[in-house]
């Protein structure tokens, strides 16, 4: 049977899949996020050209990787924690009071599904955006969802209706150092 | 069983707490001030970071100019560098109910402070220096800069004189087009500091207030 060949390459791939097709139910009607917010991007990556992005989006977007503590013998669990963020952009509507619900759904949304999510399967990913389901799949956990909203940051539509959802996943490796 | 304490063994609790809860506001903000902002400089953007990012954009042909132009487009005179402006910034701390917290406030002064100029063209011959901080710059704009710096954001740029076009490079003169937009990846600073400095500063303060409680058993 084909195992995964390495966790790290496969996570954010994994991640961007489960966003594009989890779904789930709202107001009686279950589909994807593409169901529940008709025209949204979703993104890999921050906008290089934030003036050109379409209303609404979302992006996908590893941190920094935080330092490990890995000082131990013998055999253990390297714990490798990968920081995400979610950005949102919401202001496809054309009045105030529409794009602030817009943001805030869309932010509690992604919310809700981090929260109720308790891992993601990671697959291989050979040679597209479609994971190969034949590679055994592990998970990783998501951990310290953090949701808030950012400050207006400029004078385009793009910059007034902002938000940010902060989570980590983490994977608990078993390494033999006998 | 039911205990009750003495006054005097009340205020010794007091005094212990409040000694504790000073020493946690002095360590902290020790801590927020050196090793956390160290930690966050190391995320910010250098100097000519700084101008190629403010520099680059797209212009309303949809030209991208991806440049720094050295005699004219980004000068720092009267103003700090984005490392300079975070490494001199100073915690408030707080205490509310005995719970004490460190803040580093984002203020439009402290955004303004880190501005930039550039020369612009008013004659065939003359040039003359602008600044993030005119009058006419555009305070919204820039009193929000650092915020973008961390968040990412967009600025769109006009010439200031009727009827002129833009340089490339620059936030406004006679040159090419009509606007530029620029947009500024988040660079996280103060995200990925924090994130660096957490097991740090929990260390710090769990030394600190066990060799200050050890000086009540003495």
């Amino acid at each position: 049977m084909p195992t995964i060949t390495n966790i790290i390459p496969n996570v954010n791939n994994s991640l961007f899949y489960w966003l594009n097709t989890i779904t789930y139910t709202k107001n009686s009607i279950t589909g994807k996020i593409s169901s529940h917010f008709p025209g949204i991007n979703i993104l890999l990556g921050f906008p290089s050209a934030l003036e050109a992005l379409k209303l609404p989006s979302i992006s996908l977007v590893e941190n920094s990787i935080l330092p490990q503590s890995n000082e131990v013998f013998g055999e253990y669990r390297k714990m490798i924690t990968f920081p995400f963020t979610i950005w949102g952009f919401a202001g496809s509507k054309d009045d105030d009071g529409k794009n602030k619900y817009e943001r805030d759904t869309l932010k509690n949304d992604l919310r809700f599904l981090l929260e109720k999510t308790y891992f993601i399967n990671i697959y291989d990913f050979p040679e597209s955006l479609e994971p190969d389901f034949n590679t055994v799949s592990t998970d990783v956990e998501i951990m310290n969802i953090k949701t808030y909203n950012i400050p207006i940051t400029g004078t385009n539509k793009v910059d007034r209706y902002r938000f940010a959802v902060d989570f980590d996943l983490l994977y608990y490796w078993n390494i033999d150092l006998t | 069983m039911k205990f009750t304490l003495t006054a005097s063994g009340e205020n010794k609790i007091n005094k212990i707490v409040n000694a504790l809860i000073q020493k946690t506001k002095e360590e902290l903000k020790q801590t927020i001030d050196g090793p956390v902002l160290d930690n966050v400089v190391k995320h910010t953007p250098d100097r000519s970071q700084e101008a190629y990012f403010l520099s680059s954009g797209i212009s309303d042909t949809g030209v991208s100019w991806n440049k720094v132009d050295p005699q004219r487009g980004f000068i720092k005179e009267g103003f700090k560098t984005l490392r300079e402006g975070i490494k001199l910034q100073k915690s408030i701390i707080k205490d509310e109910n005995n719970i004490v917290s460190g803040v580093i406030e984002h203020t439009p002064e402290f955004s303004l402070s880190v501005g930039f100029g550039w020369l612009t063209k008013i004659g065939k011959q003359s040039l003359k220096k602008r600044s993030t901080t005119d009058a006419d710059a555009g305070t919204e704009t820039w009193s929000s800069l650092v915020w973008k710096w961390e968040n990412g954001g967009t600025y769109t740029v006009r010439p200031r004189d009727y009827g002129s076009k833009l340089l490339k490079s620059v936030p406004e003169a006679n040159g090419g087009f009509d606007s530029m937009e620029k947009t500024i990846q988040p660079w996280r600073m103060y995200y990925n500091g924090l994130n660096d400095s957490k097991a740090g500063i929990i260390e710090i303060l769990k030394k600190s207030l066990k060799s200050k409680a050890q000086e009540f058993n003495n």
